[in-house]
């Protein structure tokens, strides 16, 4: 395309432009250059690193102050959950307790009821007394049904709450009448001193008041039935 | 931009960059043909910013222009035009440009459209090896033994034409009685199919390349106005 003259002034124009040039400046600017492209790398460098740091650090903080909380929330929780469960102990020994006195009262009554309907005539001078603790038992003849009935009726309660080895056939009946009173006092003594403190006890005290639940109806299907036979 | 300093296991050739896919590049290419034989430096290490690289430093001269080196320089130059185009595009072509880079660099400098995109979109089509393409004294070490290829930076995908027109540039025969056998000898170690097209397709890029450079050096407006003739030149040959 282009002559051989034409060809050889531009190579001499590049010669000659490249014997203009100061080389040793134009490799000082070009470290220069450099310098400058490596500070600005290094800058960049250590501005990453900076954000990289900043950004661990953040996530490391959240995930700290998440598990803390966590861990917090755990405690409470469990805090809670413990005291939870001895409110609810606490609410189940009540209840329970309560039925077990409401269960000595009946039975009490029971008793008493035994005895006015089938003695009404020689008891009836103690029929206006309010506290029905006091009931002269010692002044119900020996040997008679009622007697025996109410024997039976204290044997039966003691055998449920006290001890079954202890011979009480012999007992005379106002000494039953206190055993009893005071077996039941001791069991709910015992009771408050076993569950106040609160611990496991939906096992044990369900089950116990299971059976005092059967023997409150049972009781009172008996009170119903004499009441209705008195009736008659 | 290229300092050498002594490590240990010898003097390393200490090469910077500003552009770190240069840096990529020359050291890729370097490897790959350290790896397949061809005499070059052996590249040692490439830094982790991919700014400077440290190569095997050849205690030589450039070469001195005499004929007895064209030979192991035409023997050279066939070896690594002859590997495959299936691995220079597997391990290089990545990083490698072609001619439709440099092409558009210079339509865009010296405002030829036309025929010139035509040419060298022909010229990227006929494109099958790796070029130095840039084959000057300056890049040819010689230490006594062998006779090193140097600075691999401007390294394309494309003829094996391109070095050749360069080398018989660099050694003064180009449009002498000499060309031809050159030519031939070439042929004779590398040959080629479409030998004539491509070189004379490469001879003419190679002439609107002196002419890109030039204008980069022409300062005073002689000058200029003399690389302005030959712009016109051009595009009066290349109708564009």
């Amino acid at each position: 395309m282009l002559t051989n003259d034409s060809k050889k002034k531009l190579i001499e124009i590049i010669k000659s432009g490249k014997d203009s040039v100061n080389y040793s400046e134009k490799q000082k600017k070009d470290n220069q250059k450099i310098e400058e492209y490596r500070k600005k790398r290094r800058s960049l460098d250590i501005f990453k690193f900076a954000i990289m740091y900043m950004v661990s650090l953040a996530i490391l903080g959240s995930g700290g102050v998440y598990l803390s909380q966590y861990f917090d929330h755990t405690k409470e929780y469990n805090q809670l959950k413990k005291r939870n469960q001895d409110l609810e102990c606490s609410v189940a020994v009540r209840s329970s307790l309560n039925s077990l006195d409401n269960f000595i009262q009946l039975l009490d009554k029971n008793i008493q009821m035994v005895n006015i309907n089938k003695n009404l005539e020689p008891f009836s001078n103690y029929l206006d007394q309010k506290d029905v603790d006091f009931a002269p038992y010692d002044k119900i003849p020996k040997g008679s049904p009622t007697y025996l009935e109410i024997k039976d009726n204290f044997i039966q309660a003691l055998k449920i709450n006290g001890k079954s080895d202890v011979n009480y056939d012999k007992m005379p009946l106002s000494q039953l009448a206190q055993l009893a009173r005071e077996e039941n006092k001791k069991q709910i003594s015992d009771l408050y001193k076993k569950y106040g403190k609160i611990t496991h006890i939906m096992g044990p005290m369900k089950a116990e008041l299971n059976k005092i639940e059967e023997i409150q109806k049972q009781n009172e299907n008996k009170l119903m039935e004499q009441n209705e036979n008195y009736k008659k | 931009m290229e300092t050498s300093t002594i490590r240990s296991g010898g003097i390393q050739y200490v090469k910077n960059f500003l552009d770190p896919k240069m840096a990529l590049k020359e050291f890729g290419v370097l490897s790959f043909l350290f790896g397949k034989g061809i005499s070059v430096p052996k590249p040692n290490f490439l830094n982790a910013n991919n700014t400077s690289f440290a190569m095997q430093y050849i205690q030589g001269e450039k070469i001195s222009g005499t004929e007895d080196e064209l030979e192991p320089i035409l023997k050279t130059m066939a070896k690594y035009h002859s590997i495959g185009a299936k691995d220079i595009k597997k391990y290089l072509k990545w990083f490698l440009p072609s001619y439709l880079d440099e092409g558009k660099l210079y339509s865009n400098k010296l405002g030829l459209n036309g025929n010139f995109k035509k040419m060298y979109k022909k010229m990227y089509d006929l494109s099958d090896c790796l070029v130095h393409n840039d084959l000057m004294d300056k890049n040819l070490m010689n230490d006594g033994k062998n006779i090193y290829f140097i600075d691999w930076g401007s390294a394309i995908y494309g003829m094996p034409q391109t070095d050749l027109v360069r080398i018989i540039t660099t050694f003064g025969k180009l449009d002498t009685p000499y060309e031809e056998t050159i030519k031939q000898k070439y042929n004779e170690l590398n040959p080629t199919k479409n030998f004539e097209e491509k070189y004379s397709l490469a001879k003419d890029f190679q002439e609107i390349k002196l002419v890109a450079k030039a204008m980069d050096f022409a300062t005073s407006p002689e000058n200029k106005k003399e690389v302005q003739k030959s712009i016109e030149l051009i595009r009066e040959k290349l109708k564009c």
